[in-house]
């Protein structure tokens, strides 16, 4: 593993994995992927902490899951988005925006 | 919503523990795999990828760990853990462990033994249907002043007939038979009853049927029609071996053949010795269950209005109430009373049939179920000091733990899995106390008390103690994860080296407040435990009129057919006065009997009533209230020592041939001969007219605590009576020693003629009390206990107390306070403490004490004997109790303290 890769931020991965399930459903690995390749692989989703992650969120009730077929009919748990999630989504976005902004503003002062 | 479906996700994981991992593995794979395929189209060997995809992965299993925990299902585990933990540490302190666990199985098991009761006699479904409908239609006489008299036939259908508030009428009386047929003549608790009676309750048959509308016996004894019967339960068990082929055969009742046509289950009698406990006056009703129930069609001509012997329940229609009814039934006696001459007087007097079944019963229980309430209060509050004062000795763990990362939802875990097992061992050491402490109950209660025999620590009993158990394991262990929560871990570092944290003031205000809640629930226990002591006292010490010390007493009941009463040639019945002659001849030969006598009533039941005039004074006899008539033999005075305080004592000259005399009791020579001229002048009653020959002492046959009635005694030779009580007075203390003398000589006169309600007098006597003995007892052994406990909380406090303040007091004796001071300042605590807890106490019981009402006899209720005394011992036992925690303040070596700190 690259040592400049840096893990995912601690508290930023249900934002991040929501965001990902906010596009369309899609399993695990798909999630993984999907954040990996959209940061430009900047950002590696450490397996040990996506699948404890979306259990959790599955028990928060924002996001759901249920057993589908997916390419070449391999069966896989599908994640998607509930409306509660989706505004969950919405609040911790704004929270993350506000929050780097801040942390830019400090950063920018000289 | 969704938060909702996540929830019951989660639960469903916990619950099927094997699919949830399952659908995790699947998962994981499926996630390797893919993981692999993209290697392998990245150009990577299928090995190499497979590698990178597990290196990439990292430990399998700490993460499937981790996903765990998110579904929840280590909180089981920890919860194991947790137990587990609680165990070792309370294996390590067994003394605490012990006293916590007995302190809990006291007041659980109290508090148990007692809803047992309170289940069984009030709290269990009715084994009638809608009970609440059911009414005691009892007839008054505003001449005596009765207001639960039994009705007579001819009203009965007067009442039938006319009201519409009652949709249904029958009665009840009780039944004097011997069964014979199969060994031993045996008398049987039976009734008469009507034949639409068990229906009215909406009894239900447990084999054959009810009784037919046509069925039964006319009534008397000389009128048969087809006699048939239905067989408690009970009788039915012991007797027939439950066999449901009892039905259809013939049985012997009063040498009568009986057909049997069902067996009614044992609860169909509820109330019906209640009932005739209610009556003031009533048919003999002996034994705790009905044993046959015996179908009777009384007739007018059997029963004419003048006579009174029938108990008479009704069911309100659907549209009426008490009160409705009680009008109605009420403007048709009042119809009555102007149509009958014999109804002079005469009124209706509805009762709720629950109310006289449960009314005596439901007061002594609510207080024991207060007192028992106040015992767990108690158990509660040492138990909270007790594992208050342990958290405070573990605060160094708890401060560690906490420093460490434990989350204070992850310590209330721990201590609520502490209290769980303390409570839950506590409680099973309690139920087993339960156990035996029901046992001793039904055991020592008064055999009136309606279903008590019923009780058991059946579901719902468990139930609520399970129920307490929580409650009290919840509020444990929550006490002490709040204290923990104050605790942190500077504060901790800078105390002593003790592993002991000086309690924030919270903790130690909780403390000193349980202390004096508990002194407080004890006093109140105690004053009125005092209360109802005194009152039996005040009840052993009345005088009943009689000497019942090793006088035996035995009851037998004459068949009336082979000893018949004809009122052709009252008072001469042959038959019965030559049983009684050879009866008594026979039983003062048996060695060990002093002397011997026969009555009709033993000296502790209250026999019947009836109107009677002073010959000359008969305008103003009409207005005196029916007089108690009982009967005797000569002997009677001398065998239960009761004085003849003037005139003679019957004697063998008085039989059916000689003019006919009386005794009276003083009662009656004070009320209606205040002159003193009562010898000498005439009375008359059963239509006979009597001399009075001799006035003698009161007996208190209608209970210690009641005054007497006027009496009069006629010589058993003139006023023949198929109902006998033989008693005895014999040489030995045991009077039961004579019992097999006397089973011969019946034996010898009669061998079908059965013997009942054999026991030694002083027995019936103190069973006669066994109602205020029980709950004198029952509240001395609360407020004992609930005593003891206070004690060692206060003990406990203040132990805990003088430990914290070590190095202060040390301090203080360092600097020059003497010894005395010391002591004086921990005792003044303990005794501040103790007054605050009896102040509160007293006031509690004061306002308390209406509940005593109906228990006190000869003292008040707010007795001052009792509220000053008892106050002074528990200030005295507390101030004892904190004598050894003061004394060991004394002993606080000054230098170790200071070196310590």
């Amino acid at each position: 593993m690259p040592p400049s890769t840096p893990d995912v931020l601690q508290g930023t991965l249900d934002l991040l994995i929501l965001k990902a399930l906010s596009v369309e459903a899609m399993h695990g690995w798909g999630v993984a992927q999907r954040i990996q390749q959209v940061s430009g692989d900047v950002l590696q989703v450490n397996q040990g902490s996506l699948y404890p992650a979306l259990h959790r969120l599955e028990y928060r009730g924002w996001i759901a899951a249920s057993w589908g077929a997916s390419e070449n009919n391999r069966r896989a748990r599908f994640y998607r988005l509930t409306p509660t999630g989706r505004r969950r989504l919405q609040a911790e976005l704004a929270t993350w925006r506000k929050f780097s902004s801040a942390i830019e503003m400090v950063l920018a002062h000289r | 919503m969704d938060r909702l479906r996540g929830l019951w996700l989660q639960c469903r994981a916990l619950w099927r523990r094997d699919e949830a991992e399952r659908a995790l593995r699947d998962e994981l794979r499926d996630h390797v795999e893919r993981e692999v395929e993209a290697g392998v189209a990245r150009g990577l060997s299928r090995d190499q990828a497979h590698r990178r995809a597990l290196l990439q992965f990292g430990g399998v299993e700490r993460f499937r760990e981790e996903t765990r925990d998110a579904r929840g299902l280590n909180l089981l585990e920890e919860s194991c853990r947790d137990l587990r933990h609680g165990w070792r540490l309370l294996a390590r302190r067994p003394t605490f462990a012990v006293a916590v666990i007995l302190t809990l199985a006291l007041g659980i098991g109290a508090n148990t033994a007692v809803f047992s009761a309170v289940y069984a006699v009030l709290l269990q479904p009715s084994p009638f249907q809608d009970p609440d409908r059911l009414v005691m239609v009892w007839e008054t006489d505003r001449g005596s002043g009765t207001r639960h008299e039994p009705a007579s036939w001819p009203d009965v259908v007067d009442f039938r007939d006319r009201s519409r508030t009652l949709s249904a009428i029958g009665s009840v009386a009780g039944a004097d038979i011997t069964l014979t047929g199969g060994g031993e003549p045996e008398r049987v608790p039976a009734l008469y009853v009507t034949p639409n009676l068990l229906a009215l309750l909406g009894v239900q048959p447990l084999a054959g049927r009810l009784f037919r509308a046509d069925e039964g016996t006319i009534g008397d004894a000389r009128v048969v029609g087809a006699s048939v019967a239905i067989v408690g339960e009970g009788f039915w068990r012991s007797h027939y071996r439950a066999d449901a082929g009892i039905v259809g055969r013939t049985i012997t009742v009063d040498g009568r053949p009986t057909t049997v046509v069902g067996v009614a289950p044992r609860s169909a009698d509820l109330g019906i010795r209640q009932v005739h406990q209610r009556a003031d006056y009533a048919s003999t009703f002996i034994g705790d269950h009905v044993g046959l129930w015996l179908a009777v069609r009384p007739t007018a001509d059997a029963f004419p209005r003048e006579t009174h012997p029938f108990l008479t329940l009704g069911r309100l229609a659907p549209d009426a109430t008490l009160a409705s009814a009680q009008d109605e039934l009420g403007a048709i006696g009042a119809d009555l009373e102007r149509q009958y001459q014999v109804n002079k007087n005469r009124g209706v007097n509805l009762e709720s049939y629950g109310e006289v079944t449960f009314g005596s019963v439901r007061p002594p229980l609510v207080l024991l179920l207060g007192a028992v309430t106040l015992l767990l209060l108690v158990t509660c509050a040492n138990v909270a000091s007790l594992l208050l004062a342990r958290t405070a000795t573990r605060a160094r763990e708890v401060a560690l733990r906490r420093a460490l990362g434990a989350g204070p939802g992850r310590l209330g875990r721990q201590f609520l899995a502490e209290s769980l097992l303390l409570v839950t061992l506590g409680s099973a050491a309690g139920v087993g106390l339960a156990y035996i402490g029901l046992e001793a109950l039904i055991t020592l209660a008064p055999p009136d008390v309606p279903r008590l025999d019923m009780a058991a620590l059946n579901g719902p009993v468990l139930a609520h103690a399970a129920g307490l158990a929580a409650l009290v394991a919840f509020a444990f262990g929550l006490l002490p994860a709040f204290q923990a929560r104050g605790l942190e871990l500077q504060q901790m570092l800078k105390a002593s080296g003790a592993g002991r944290l000086a309690a924030s003031r919270g903790a130690r205000r909780v403390r000193r407040a349980l202390v004096v809640s508990e002194v407080a629930a004890a006093v109140m226990l105690v004053v009125g435990a005092g209360v109802l002591v005194r009152t039996l006292w005040r009840l052993q010490g009345v005088d009943p009129g009689f000497d019942a010390s090793r006088v035996l007493k035995i009851q037998l009941q004459l068949p009336a057919n082979r000893y018949p009463v004809l009122f052709s040639r009252f008072p001469d019945a042959p038959e019965i006065a030559g049983f009684d002659a050879r009866l008594l001849q026979a039983v003062r030969a048996i060695p060990g009997v002093d002397s011997a006598a026969l009555a009709v009533n033993s000296p502790l039941e209250s026999g019947s009533t009836n109107s009677f005039a002073i010959v000359g004074r008969e305008q103003e006899s009409a207005g005196h209230p029916e007089i108690r008539t009982r009967a005797l033999t000569p002997g009677y005075l001398e065998t239960l020592a009761v004085p003849l305080l003037e005139g003679r004592n019957v004697n063998a000259g008085d039989d059916a041939d000689a003019a006919p005399v009386v005794l009276i009791n003083q009662a009656a020579a004070g009320r209606y001969f205040p002159d003193g001229t009562a010898v000498g002048r005439q009375i008359r009653f059963w239509g006979i007219t009597r001399r009075i020959v001799g006035v003698i002492g009161n007996e208190k046959f209608r209970g210690v605590d009641a005054p007497t009635d006027p009496a009069v005694y006629a010589p058993m030779a003139q006023s023949p009576s198929q109902q006998l009580t033989l008693l005895l007075r014999t040489a030995s203390a045991d009077p039961t020693s004579a019992v097999g003398g006397v089973r011969q000589a019946v034996r010898g006169i009669d061998p079908q003629i059965a013997l009942y309600g054999v026991e030694p007098l002083q027995a019936a006597a103190s069973a006669s009390i066994a109602r205020p003995r029980l709950n004198a007892r029952l509240m001395t052994l609360f407020a004992l206990l609930a005593v003891l406990l206070a004690l060692v909380g206060v003990h406990g406090v203040l132990s805990y107390m003088v430990a914290e303040r070590a190095p202060e007091l040390g301090l203080r004796m360092a600097l020059g306070a003497s010894r005395a001071a010391v002591m004086r300042s921990v005792l003044s605590d303990g005794l501040w403490l103790a007054s605050a807890g009896v102040g509160i106490g007293l006031a509690g019981a004061l306002a308390g004490s209406h509940l005593l009402t109906a228990f006190v006899f000869g003292v008040s209720r707010t007795d001052p004997a009792t509220f000053i005394a008892v106050p002074l011992a528990v200030l005295a036992t507390v101030a004892a109790a904190s004598l050894p925690p003061a004394l060991r303040a004394t002993r606080v070596d000054p230098v170790k303290v200071l070196r310590a700190e």
